[in-house]
């Protein structure tokens, strides 16, 4: 059989394939290799173009044909999803979410101190005495975990990766669609996110010479959707209107949590816990969110915004807690945007326009090595700085020079933002912006009423609130009652982990929360358009 | 002088900037331009121009988009109030969202288009049961049935399309009325329209506006 050769950044690969059967996208798909897509695969959103660097190929499509530039198709650009090998091939790809790749965990994102390395789990030759747990915030995009002592109530160490369900979609509607269609599927689904916990307690405790049977506690937060999953429960019903207002009952069987322990190389009685989402479109992770910020105990107006693929609101007005969410899209997550990755090594997190040239932008890139692409708070600079600058207008569309080719942001050009991604952007800035709208008009409020924004989620802690506030993705509020931080909802996470009594809090947030369902409000489409502007909110 | 107010007017829309549109169309009056030139001469041609630049850039700016639409249908209502005759209506058709779909943008857009194309529309509102397209279309004649779905499960759905084609079928009703899709999903698959049971589909407010239009005129002949 013919070889495909297959360069990935430093990596090589080979895998022998069936001529003119399968595409690309397939073979890769079929070999662990997952490319970024987000239009399931009928070439429309170029995202998985790899270069062809030798070799025969099926013709270009006529989809290929519309969505990749000339210039790109004279290097040799192809869709993975569109191009199938007839011969011997060489191909290289420059920006494959690789989904089985766990990176460090920014350090600030725990309530806790990290202590490099853990002297308990060394010393103690006792297995028996060691107790540890994990807390996980399993996000849409990104899956965060945090390994901790339970002795001593510290943080060991911390990871992340992307959740590997993204191959069934990038937001929950397509991965419930998927669940929906077939039970063989919705396994899959679970599957995947339960082996993402098992590979960050296998990962997490091996780099502290603990077994893994030292995990005593699994406390999971996420949203309705990935939390249904998880159990394998109700994640059917998920799609239908009627049970988005209602709570969903998301409890695993405790066989399967035994099991799940056992998978994992938990200890065997290991209390795994998911905890239980509000309703379905308001997860646990907003809860968790509500109980790191303290929200409840502020005396005045405070607003949290947990921005995701599905991002979350709450507003507590001083009496009363209202919470929402609004399902925008991947594009705060970097996901589905030409330019874009997730905020991960590599990404320019971080925009400001040249002090000499003022055509020239200065970045800072996560990890201090080369730029790969643009994470989401970057590209909330970038579009601060090009209307700044006037090459983009409120609207969204980058001024002419740039509307074809897009607008480069490094030297060599090869990082480009594109009317397409400030499109998909202002889609998900326009869904948060008409929820923290309709929330503060519910409860009477107005944002300069507001004595404290929570800001969390996608953005993580570097986000510039004043470019922020600027294009609308924020209100327009004082710098010093905002709050940035990388992940409320892990921290949340971890008090349930650490506190059992923190469990009595989220029992009274559940009976005072008033949800409001966007998707339900008569003023949602038009707000939502008004909201999709680049002005301030 | 006409070139000149379409290249504004143009201009306007395309930045999205309402009341900048609206003060280009009070000057061409004042210059003695009629309420028939301006829908005839310069909101449709334009209308057409700003759709065809959309269509041509794959999921293309929605703000822009929405707004066209939205422009072009209120100068549109504006301007038949003014006119010398009041206009003859080609036809008027029924829309709206499919169960389980709340998302009405794409509905608006197609009716704003259609409003200055000299359609009426019957608006359903979201999550509108089949019998419900159906019984309204029966109601008052209408020649098309349009369907919203923003979500690849509310356009697959055994309740929405799918549905309505079964009764159009079993009321021996496929000959008058003609079923037209519409949405994101449509546009990620072109095929899927024939899946879900519909005549046709269209991936912008024009060509959505057009192909109806088409409809509603074979069904006078």
């Amino acid at each position: 059989m013919p070889e495909l050769h297959i360069s990935i950044d430093q990596d090589e690969l080979d895998i022998s394939f069936e001529p003119g059967a399968a595409s690309v996208k397939d073979l890769l798909d079929q070999h662990g290799i997952t490319l970024p897509s987000h239009c399931g695969g009928v070439g429309k959103c170029g995202l998985c173009m790899v270069r062809i660097e030798s070799g025969a190929c099926s013709p270009l499509s006529l989809s290929e044909q519309s969505t990749l530039t000339a210039e790109e198709i004279k290097q040799g650009g192809r869709l993975a999803c569109q191009v199938k090998p007839l011969a011997d091939i060489s191909l290289s790809i420059h920006k494959a979410d690789n989904p089985t790749a766990w990176a460090e965990l920014d350090s600030s994102a725990s309530t806790g101190e990290p202590s490099a390395s853990d002297a308990h789990g060394q010393s103690n030759g006792q297995i028996n005495g060691l107790n540890y747990g994990l807390a996980i915030d399993l996000g849409t995009t990104q899956i965060r975990a945090t390994l901790w002592n339970l002795e001593s109530n510290s943080r060991i160490d911390g990871i992340t990766e992307l959740n590997p369900q993204a191959k069934f979609g990038a937001d929950v509607l397509s991965r419930l669609a998927a669940a929906k269609s077939s039970t063989e599927q919705a396994e899959q689904l679970s599957q995947l996110a339960r082996d993402a916990v098992g590979e960050a307690v296998q990962i997490l405790t091996s780099r502290h010479n603990l077994p893994t049977s030292a995990i005593k506690a699994v406390t999971i937060v996420a949203n309705t959707a990935m939390l249904a999953l998880f159990a394998g429960r109700n994640y059917e019903h998920l799609l239908e209107l009627d049970y988005w207002q209602k709570p969903v009952d998301c409890l695993p069987e405790p066989d399967h949590t035994q099991a799940w322990a056992k998978a994992w190389g938990a200890d065997a009685d290991a209390t795994i816990e998911l905890v239980q989402p509000l309703a379905g479109f308001v997860g646990s992770d907003l809860l968790a969110g509500i109980l790191s910020t303290n929200l409840m105990a502020s005396e005045d107006a405070a607003l949290l915004i947990d921005f995701g693929t599905n991002s979350e609101v709450a507003l507590w007005d001083g009496s009363r807690l209202w919470v929402t969410s609004a399902a925008g899209g991947p594009a705060f997550e970097g996901s589905g945007l030409s330019c874009g990755m997730p905020m991960m090594q590599g990404a320019i997190y971080k925009i400001s326009a040249g002090s000499e040239d003022e055509d020239a932008f200065e970045f800072d890139v996560l990890g201090g090595g080369a730029a790969i692409g643009i994470c989401g708070s970057g590209l909330v600079d970038a579009i601060a700085c090009l209307l700044k600058q006037g090459k983009l207008n409120i609207v969204g569309r980058l001024a002419e020079a740039f509307a074809k080719e897009g607008m480069p942001l490094d030297r060599s050009g090869s990082i480009r933002i594109r009317n397409r991604d400030i499109d998909l952007f202002q889609r998900a800035k326009g869904a948060t912006g008409a929820a923290i709208a309709y929330l503060l008009e519910q409860s009477g409020l107005q944002s300069n009423m507001l004595n404290r924004v929570c800001i969390t989620g996608a953005f993580g802690s570097g986000l510039d609130c004043r470019n922020a506030a600027m294009i609308g993705l924020i209100p327009d509020v004082k710098a010093e009652i905002i709050e940035l931080h990388s992940d409320h909802a892990l921290c949340g996470c971890e008090m349930l982990l650490l506190a059992p009594e923190k469990k009595r809090e989220l029992a009274c947030m559940r009976q005072q929360a008033r949800l409001i369902n966007m998707s339900l409000a008569a003023e949602f489409d038009m707000l939502f358009v008004d909201k999709l502007f680049l002005k301030p909110l | 002088m006409q070139h000149k107010i379409i290249q504004d007017y143009n201009e306007a829309v395309y930045d999205t900037d309402r009341d900048k549109a609206l003060e280009v169309i009070n000057r061409a009056l004042a210059d003695g331009i009629t309420p028939e030139q301006i829908v005839f001469d310069v909101i449709i041609p334009a209308m057409e121009a700003m759709m065809a630049s959309i269509s041509k850039d794959f999921d293309a700016n929605l703000a822009q988009h929405f707004m066209a639409a939205q422009i072009a249908s209120e100068v549109t209502e504006e301007m038949i109030s003014r006119f010398q005759n009041p206009p003859e209506s080609l036809g008027t058709i029924v829309i709206g969202t499919s169960v389980g779909d709340m998302h009405t943008l794409g509905k608006r857009i197609v009716s704003g288009c259609l409003r200055s194309m000299m359609i009426d529309v019957v608006d359903l509102g979201v999550n509108v049961k089949p019998e419900t397209f159906v019984d309204k279309a029966v109601e008052i004649n209408a020649p098309v049935i349009a369907i919203s779905s923003m979500m690849m499960h509310t356009a697959t759905s055994e309740n929405g399309c799918l549905r309505v084609r079964e009764i159009l079928k079993e009321r021996g009703l496929e000959d008058k009325i003609k079923l037209v899709v519409g949405g994101a999903p449509f546009r990620w698959d072109n095929d899927l329209y024939k899946t879900v049971g519909a005549d046709a589909w269209a991936d912008n407010g024009i060509s959505a506006g057009e192909m109806i239009k088409k409809f509603v005129l074979e069904s006078r002949s």
